[in-house]
C-alpha cells in the first residue's frame, strides 16, 4: 500500500516523459489526481485510536549491512502524505499556463519529487530516509535551475550548497549511530526502531543531534541558516514554490519530529532552549524582514521563515498541545502560503512583475481574486476561525507551559504578521487603480479558481472543525511525548517555574 | 421560556443572511433587497434574543446552554463551540440585535448613493458578519470562542472602515484599526495563557468552570492582590484597552470614521467598543481579586474620558467630535467597572449605546441630507431644515449631558458617585485620596463634555445655514449628485428617521432599566444581573450624605458649561476665534489631538521599520548570513571541473559529496 503511493508517482514520471507532447498536460494531471486516489485509502484505513505504526512493510534490503526496506505511517506521516498528494495536482493545473516550455519535463520532475517526498515521509530506516532525502533535492534543484527565473541559478546553487552541506552532517550522525548500534549489540542496523532501543550517553547524543539539527534546520529553515529560501522562492516557478513551501520545509520539521528529537532525547533536554530561542527569533525575525519587503514573493517567503518559526517552538514545547498544534500547523501552512505563492503566481503570469509598487486598486478588475487573497491574508495572520488560529493558539499555549517569557516573545509575530499581511494587501488590492497596465487584467479563469478553492475550502474546514485530523495527531504525538518524558527529570529544560523571573514564579505567591 | 438549542438560532441567523447576500446573491441583489434580507435576520434574532431575556428574569432562572461540537482537544487542552447565554449575556444580546436592527433599516435608506450600487450587498454582508461575531463575542461559553468573535468584529470592522477601499486614506484607516487590536489581543492572548499556565492541572478555558476553580483555589492565581491575578488581569485590560480604544490604543478608533456612517453608530459606538468593558463584567470574579488591576482600568479610564474630552472640543468634523466623545464616554465606562461598579458600568453601556448610537445616525441624516458634508463649519441652522433629525438629537444631547430625568443623567450620575465613594482601594498607596481625584477628573470631563456637545448641537443646528456653495469633497472623494448644489438641506427619508425616533425615546427612558435608590422601582438592573456578579461583591458605603451636595454641583458645573457655549457660538460668534488664538499652544494641540499619532510614529512605527529594512535585511541577512553561504559557494564551484552551463558542475560535486558518504558507510563495514 506504502509502496504504490511512494512509486506510483515515480513510475508515473516516466510515463509522463515519453507522453506525446499534446498529451502531457492531462496525462500529468490524470497521473497526479491517480496518485492522490491511492493515497486516500490510507486516510480511511488508518485506525485514529492506534499510536503505533501503521501499513507497515518490513523487508531485509542489504541484510549484510543490516538495512531494510521498512516503510510505516503515524498519525503525523499520514497526514504529511495527503498533503503531498493533494497539492501535486493543483500544482500540475496551475503549471498549465505559468509553464510554457517542457511542460512535459516540468510535469516528470514534479511527480518524481512527489514520490520522493512521499518517500521522506514514509521511510522507518534511516539508510532509506537518507536515500530519499537526497532524492528530493534533484528535481527541485531542476525545476528552479530550468523553469525559474533570471537568478535562477544563483538560487540553484545557493539551495544546493546550503542542503548538501546539511546532507553531510546528517549522514556523519547517521554512521555515528549505525556505529553504535553495532557496538552495543554486536550487530547492524540503519532501522528507526532498533537504534531508538539504544542507550547512548549524553555527549553522544549531544553531537548526533547538533548534526541532524543542523541539517533540519536548514531545510525548515529556521534562522540564521534561513536565506536560501527567498532566493529559491522568488527564482522558482509557481509550482516549485507551492511544493517547497508547502511540503519540502516540513521535511526539516518532520525530520526534528521523526529522528533527531526522539533519538537523542537528553540532547534535546540540553539544547531545547537554544532551538526554542532560535525558533522565536525566526518567528520574529522572519515578520520584521517580510515588513520590508518590496517583491511580494519574497514577502510570502520570509513569511515562511516565521510561520515554520511557530512549528518549531510547537515541537520543543514537548507537551501534546504543543506538538500537535506545531504538526497541525504545518498542515496550516501548506494550505495557506501554498496558496498565497498561487496566487502571486497568478499575478505574475499577467504582469510579468512581482514588484508591490507595480500593483495597487486590484480590488476593482479582480474581486474573487481579491477575496480568495483576502481569505488566505487572514487565514496566514491566525484569525480565529480559519485553519492559522488553531495551530497558532495550541503551538503558544504548548509552549507557555515551559517557557512563558520566550512564547510571550513569539505571540508578538501575531501583531508584525498582521502589520505586513494586511500592509501588502492594502498596496496591492486597495487604493485607486492607477497603473494603466493593471486596468484590464482579466479576474480569476475557471481553471484557477478550481486550483485555489480546495484550499480555501480546507482553510475554512480546518480551521471550523479541526479535530478529525487532531483526532489521527494526538496519538502518535502523546506517544512522542511519552518518549521525550522519560528524559525530563535531570535535565535543565524541565524547569518549569525556573524558566521565569523570580517575581513570577509560583514559589513566590 | 426557550429551549437551549433555539439559542444557536440567533448567531446562526445573520451568518445565513451574510452567506445568503456575500456568497449567493451578491450583485443580484439589489439595496434594497440585500438590506431587507440582512434586516429580516437581525430582526429575527432580536426577536429570539428578548425570548432569552424574557425567560432569564426569574431570580432563579438557569442559563441557556447549547453545545455544538468539540473544537479543539490535544491533551488536556479542549475548546467547544458552545453557547452560555446568561443575564449578562442576554442583556448584550438585546442590546446587539435591537440596535443592530434599527440601524439595518437604517442603512436601506442611507447606503443610497448611486457609487455604490453594485457593491452595497458587500456592506450588508459585512454588517450581517459583524452581528455575527459580536454574538459570537458574548454569547461564548469559553475564551477562545470570545476570541473568535472578539478578532472576527475586529476583522468587520476592518472591512466596513475600508468599505470605500479607492480611497487609500480609507484603507489605511481599516488597517490601523486591525493592527492596533492585534496589539490589544496580543495583551489579552498573554494572559490568557498566563492564567493557563497559573491554573495547572485545573486549567480551563471555559468561564463556568474558571469561576468555580477559581472560588474552590483561589491561591492558584495568588489570591487575593496575587501578582499572577494582578498581571493576568492587566494583561487582559490590555486586550480592552484596543478593542475599547483607551489610552494607549484609542488612536484607530477616531479613523475609523472613515467607514459609511451606520458603521460608526453600530460598531463604533454602541456595540464593538464596548466588548472590553463585556470581557472585565464577564470575568469580574478575577478582577475583583485584584485591587492594583481594578486602580489601572479605572484611572486609565478616567485619564481617557479627560483626555478625549479635550481633544472634542475643538474639532470641526461632526463625526470626529462623536467619536472622542465615544472614546470619553468608554473611560466612563472603564472608570465604573474599575472603581468596582459593574453594573453601573454595564448600565453605561446600554444607555450610551442609545443616545451615541442616535446621534451617529442623526450625524448620518445631515451628512446624507448635506451629501457626504461633515464639516461644521459648512453647517448651521439645520433646526429649520430637519425638524426630526434636530428634535431626536437634541433628546440625544440632554442625554448625553446628563439633563436630570434623561437616560444618561441616570447611568453617569451613579458612576461618579460611586467613584467618589468607593471602598476598593482603601489597601493601596494613596488609596483614600485616589477615589476623589477620579470623581473630580470625571467630573472635569463631564463639564467638557457639556461643552463640547454643546457646541456641536450650536454650530449644527442654530445660526445660518453656512453650506450650500462652493462645495468641496475633501473629506469624501465618494460620488454627488449633482443637482444638489445651492439647493436648501431637507429632511431626511423616513427609513432613516424612523430608526431615530426609537432611539431617541429609548434616550429619554432608557433610565428607567436602572433607577436611583432614591426614586421607586429602583436598581432594576442591579437585581436582574446580581446571579452574573455574585463573586463580586464590592461593599459601597451607604447614606453619606455629600451625594446630593455633588450631585447638584455637578449640575450647576453642566449648566454653566453649556451657558459657556452659548455665549461663544451664539451670543458672540467671533470669540472663539480670539479664544483660540489667545490660548494657542492649547487650541493647537487639542486640534492637532496632543500629537500623539505623530509621536506613535517617530517612535515606534519608523524605528521598527528601518531596523528591519536597513540593520536586519540589508546587514544581517544579506552580508552577514549570504556572506558566509556565498564563500562557501564560490569554494564549492572552484571544486567542480565543469562550468557556465546548467547543472554540470554542481551536480558533479554532488555526486562526490554521495561517493563519498557510500565510501564513508563502506568503510565503516568494512572496518567493522
Amino acid at each position: 500500500m506504502l509502496s504504490l503511493v511512494t512509486f506510483l508517482p515515480i513510475a508515473l514520471a516516466v510515463l509522463v516523459a515519453v507522453m506525446p507532447k499534446d498529451a502531457a498536460r492531462y496525462g500529468a494531471l490524470a497521473a497526479s489526481l491517480l496518485v492522490f486516489a491511492a493515497s486516500v485509502p490510507l486516510w480511511f484505513g488508518y485506525d485514529p485510536a492506534g499510536a503505533d505504526y501503521q501499513f507497515i512493510e518490513k523487508h531485509p534490503w542489504i541484510e549484510a549491512w543490516g538495512v531494510s526496506y521498512h516503510l510505516g505511517l503515524d498519525g503525523v506521516s499520514l497526514l504529511l502524505v495527503l498533503l503531498t498528494t493533494a497539492l501535486t495536482p493543483l500544482i500540475l493545473l496551475a503549471g498549465f499556463s505559468g509553464v510554457h516550455e517542457k511542460y512535459r519535463g516540468y510535469a516528470a520532475l514534479m511527480l518524481a519529487l512527489e514520490g520522493a517526498m512521499i518517500g521522506t515521509f514514509v521511510s522507518l530506516d534511516t539508510f532509506l530516509f537518507y536515500i530519499f532525502w537526497e532524492l528530493v533535492l534533484l528535481p527541485m534543484y531542476f525545476l528552479i535551475g530550468i523553469w525559474g527565473g533570471e537568478r535562477r541559478i544563483y538560487a540553484a546553487v545557493k539551495l544546493f550548497v546550503y542542503t548538501v552541506a546539511g546532507s553531510l552532517l546528517m549522514l556523519v550522525a547517521l554512521i555515528g549511530l549505525y556505529w553504535a548500534h553495532y557496538e552495543q549489540t554486536g550487530a547492524w542496523s540503519t532501522d528507526l526502531g532498533d537504534l531508538l532501543a539504544l542507550t547512548l550517553t549524553p555527549d553522544t547524543q549531544k553531537w548526533m543531534f547538533a548534526f541532524l539539527a543542523i541539517a533540519f534546520a536548514i531545510k525548515v529553515p529556521m534562522f540564521p541558516v534561513h536565506t536560501w529560501l527567498p532566493d529559491a522562492h522568488v527564482e522558482a516557478p509557481t509550482g516549485g514554490s507551492v511544493v517547497l513551501a508547502g511540503v519540502m520545509l516540513k521535511m526539516g520539521t518532520y525530520g526534528f519530529y521523526r529522528f533527531a528529537m526522539p533519538l537523542f532525547p537528553d540532547a534535546v533536554t540540553a539544547y531545547g532552549p537554544v532551538m526554542i530561542g532560535l525558533a522565536v527569533i525566526g518567528i520574529i525575525y522572519g515578520a520584521l524582514v517580510a515588513l520590508v519587503q518590496d517583491d511580494v514573493k519574497k514577502l510570502v517567503a520570509y513569511s515562511s521563515v516565521s510561520h515554520l518559526g511557530y512549528v518549531m517552538l510547537g515541537l520543543f514545547a514537548l507537551n501534546v498541545p504543543g506538538v500537535s498544534g506545531g504538526i497541525f500547523q504545518m498542515l496550516n501552512h501548506g494550505v495557506s502560503t501554498g496558496a498565497l505563492f498561487f496566487l502571486v503566481g497568478v499575478l505574475y503570469e499577467r504582469r510579468h512583475t512581482r514588484a508591490i509598487s507595480d500593483y495597487g486598486g486590484l480590488t476593482k478588475v479582480m474581486p474573487n481574486f481579491a477575496l480568495i487573497f483576502m481569505i488566505m491574508t487572514f487565514s496566514s495572520i491566525g484569525l480565529p476561525g480559519l485553519n492559522g488560529f488553531v495551530g497558532e493558539f495550541m503551538i503558544l499555549i504548548g509552549s507557555f507551559q515551559y517557557s512563558p517569557l520566550w512564547t510571550v516573545a513569539a505571540a508578538t509575530g501575531v501583531i508584525f504578521g498582521a502589520a505586513y499581511m494586511l500592509w501588502v494587501f492594502q498596496r496591492m488590492m486597495f487604493g485607486p487603480l492607477q497603473n494603466e497596465a493593471n486596468r484590464n487584467l482579466p479576474d480569476l479563469s475557471t481553471r484557477e479558481l478550481t486550483y485555489l478553492m480546495p484550499l480555501v475550502i480546507l482553510a475554512f474546514a480546518l480551521g471550523i472543525y479541526p479535530q478529525p485530523f487532531l483526532d489521527r495527531i494526538n496519538p502518535s504525538v502523546e506517544r512522542f511525548v511519552a518518549r521525550m518524558e522519560e528524559h525530563f527529570d535531570e535535565s535543565p529544560y524541565s524547569c518549569g517555574d525556573a524558566c521565569l523571573p523570580s517575581w513570577l514564579s509560583k514559589e513566590t505567591l | 421560556m426557550m429551549s437551549s438549542q433555539l439559542v444557536t438560532l440567533v448567531p446562526a441567523l445573520p451568518l445565513l443572511g451574510a452567506v445568503v447576500n456575500g456568497l449567493v446573491l451578491q450583485k443580484r441583489a439589489s439595496r434594497v433587497v440585500a438590506g431587507s434580507i440582512a434586516s429580516l435576520m437581525v430582526g429575527l434574532s432580536a426577536v429570539l434574543s428578548f425570548m432569552a431575556l424574557a425567560g432569564l428574569m426569574g431570580h432563579d432562572a438557569a442559563p441557556l446552554e447549547a453545545h455544538l461540537w468539540t473544537w479543539m482537544q490535544a491533551g488536556t487542552f479542549s475548546a467547544d463551540i458552545a453557547f452560555r447565554v446568561d443575564q449578562l449575556t442576554a442583556a448584550m444580546m438585546c442590546v446587539i440585535t435591537g440596535i443592530g436592527f434599527l440601524i439595518h433599516v437604517y442603512s436601506i435608506g442611507y447606503m443610497d448613493d448611486e457609487a455604490d450600487k453594485d457593491s452595497v450587498w458587500r456592506f450588508f454582508a459585512y454588517l450581517n458578519l459583524f452581528i455575527f461575531a459580536m454574538l459570537l463575542l458574548v454569547m461564548g461559553d469559553n475564551f477562545l470562542l470570545m476570541f473568535v468573535g472578539w478578532e472576527g468584529v475586529g476583522l468587520c470592522s476592518y472591512l466596513l472602515i475600508g468599505f470605500w477601499y479607492e480611497n487609500d486614506d480609507f484603507a489605511s484607516a481599516g488597517k490601523k484599526a486591525f493592527i492596533t487590536n492585534r496589539i490589544g489581543d496580543f495583551s489579552f492572548v498573554s494572559g490568557l495563557f498566563l492564567l493557563y499556565w497559573s491554573l495547572g492541572e485545573h486549567a480551563t478555558l471555559n468561564f463556568r468552570e474558571l469561576e468555580e476553580v477559581i472560588a474552590a483555589h483561589p491561591e492558584l492565581v495568588g489570591g487575593i492582590g496575587g501578582i499572577v491575578v494582578t498581571a493576568v488581569c492587566l494583561l487582559f485590560f490590555g486586550g480592552a484597552t484596543g478593542k475599547s480604544a483607551q489610552i494607549p490604543l484609542y488612536v484607530w478608533l477616531p479613523d475609523a470614521m472613515a467607514g459609511p456612517t451606520p458603521v460608526s453608530a453600530l460598531i463604533h459606538a454602541a456595540t464593538m467598543v464596548t466588548s472590553g468593558i463585556y470581557m472585565i463584567c464577564r470575568l469580574n470574579f478575577l478582577f475583583v481579586m485584584s485591587p492594583v488591576a481594578m486602580a489601572t482600568i479605572a484611572t486609565t479610564g478616567a485619564l481617557t474620558a479627560f483626555l478625549a474630552a479635550t481633544i472634542a472640543v475643538t474639532q470641526n468634523d461632526i463625526k470626529k467630535v462623536l467619536a472622542y466623545s465615544t472614546v470619553s464616554q468608554l473611560g466612563f465606562m472603564f472608570l465604573a467597572v474599575g472603581v468596582g461598579g459593574f453594573v453601573a458600568g454595564f448600565f453605561h453601556v446600554v444607555t450610551h449605546a442609545f443616545f451615541k448610537a442616535l446621534m451617529f445616525l442623526g450625524s448620518g441624516s445631515i451628512i446624507h441630507a448635506l451629501h457626504h458634508e461633515q464639516d461644521m463649519r459648512k453647517m448651521g441652522g439645520l433646526r429649520k431644515y430637519m425638524k426630526l433629525t434636530f428634535a431626536t438629537f437634541l433628546m440625544g444631547y440632554l442625554a448625553i449631558i446628563g439633563v436630570p430625568g434623561f437616560s444618561g443623567f441616570f447611568s453617569k450620575d451613579e458612576i461618579l458617585w460611586l467613584t467618589f465613594t468607593t471602598p476598593l482601594f482603601d489597601g493601596l498607596p494613596l488609596g483614600t485620596i485616589m477615589p476623589k481625584v477620579l470623581w473630580a477628573l470625571a467630573t472635569g470631563t463631564a463639564l467638557l463634555t457639556a461643552f463640547y456637545m454643546s457646541r456641536l448641537m450650536f454650530m449644527t443646528f442654530w445660526g445660518e445655514y453656512r453650506g450650500g456653495h462652493g462645495h468641496e469633497h475633501g473629506h469624501d472623494a465618494h460620488g454627488h449628485d449633482a443637482h444638489a448644489h445651492g439647493h436648501k438641506p431637507h429632511e431626511s427619508p423616513m427609513l432613516l428617521v424612523l430608526p431615530l425616533v426609537v432611539l431617541a425615546a429609548l434616550s429619554v427612558v432608557g433610565g428607567a432599566l436602572n433607577l436611583p435608590h432614591w426614586l421607586p422601582m429602583h436598581g432594576s438592573l442591579h437585581h436582574f444581573l446580581d446571579p452574573v456578579f455574585e463573586h463580586a461583591h464590592v461593599a459601597f458605603p451607604e447614606g453619606n450624605p455629600l451625594e446630593f451636595p455633588l450631585m447638584g454641583l455637578t449640575l450647576l458645573g453642566i449648566a454653566g458649561s453649556v451657558a459657556f457655549a452659548y455665549t461663544l457660538y451664539i451670543k458672540d460668534p467671533a470669540r472663539p476665534a480670539a479664544l483660540a488664538e489667545r490660548f494657542r499652544a492649547l487650541h493647537t494641540g487639542s486640534l492637532n489631538k496632543w500629537y500623539v499619532d505623530e509621536l506613535y510614529q517617530a517612535a515606534i512605527l519608523t524605528p521598527i521599520y528601518t531596523g528591519s529594512r536597513q540593520v536586519l535585511w540589508a546587514i544581517v541577512d544579506a552580508q552577514v548570513i549570504d556572506g558566509v553561504v556565498n564563500g562557501a559557494a564560490t569554494l564549492a564551484q572552484k571544486a567542480g571541473t565543469a562550468h557556465g552551463r546548467l547543472g554540470g558542475g554542481k551536480v558533479q560535486v554532488y555526486a562526490i559529496f554521495i561517493a563519498a558518504g557510500a565510501a564513508l558507510l563502506a568503510t565503516a563495514y568494512a572496518v567493522g
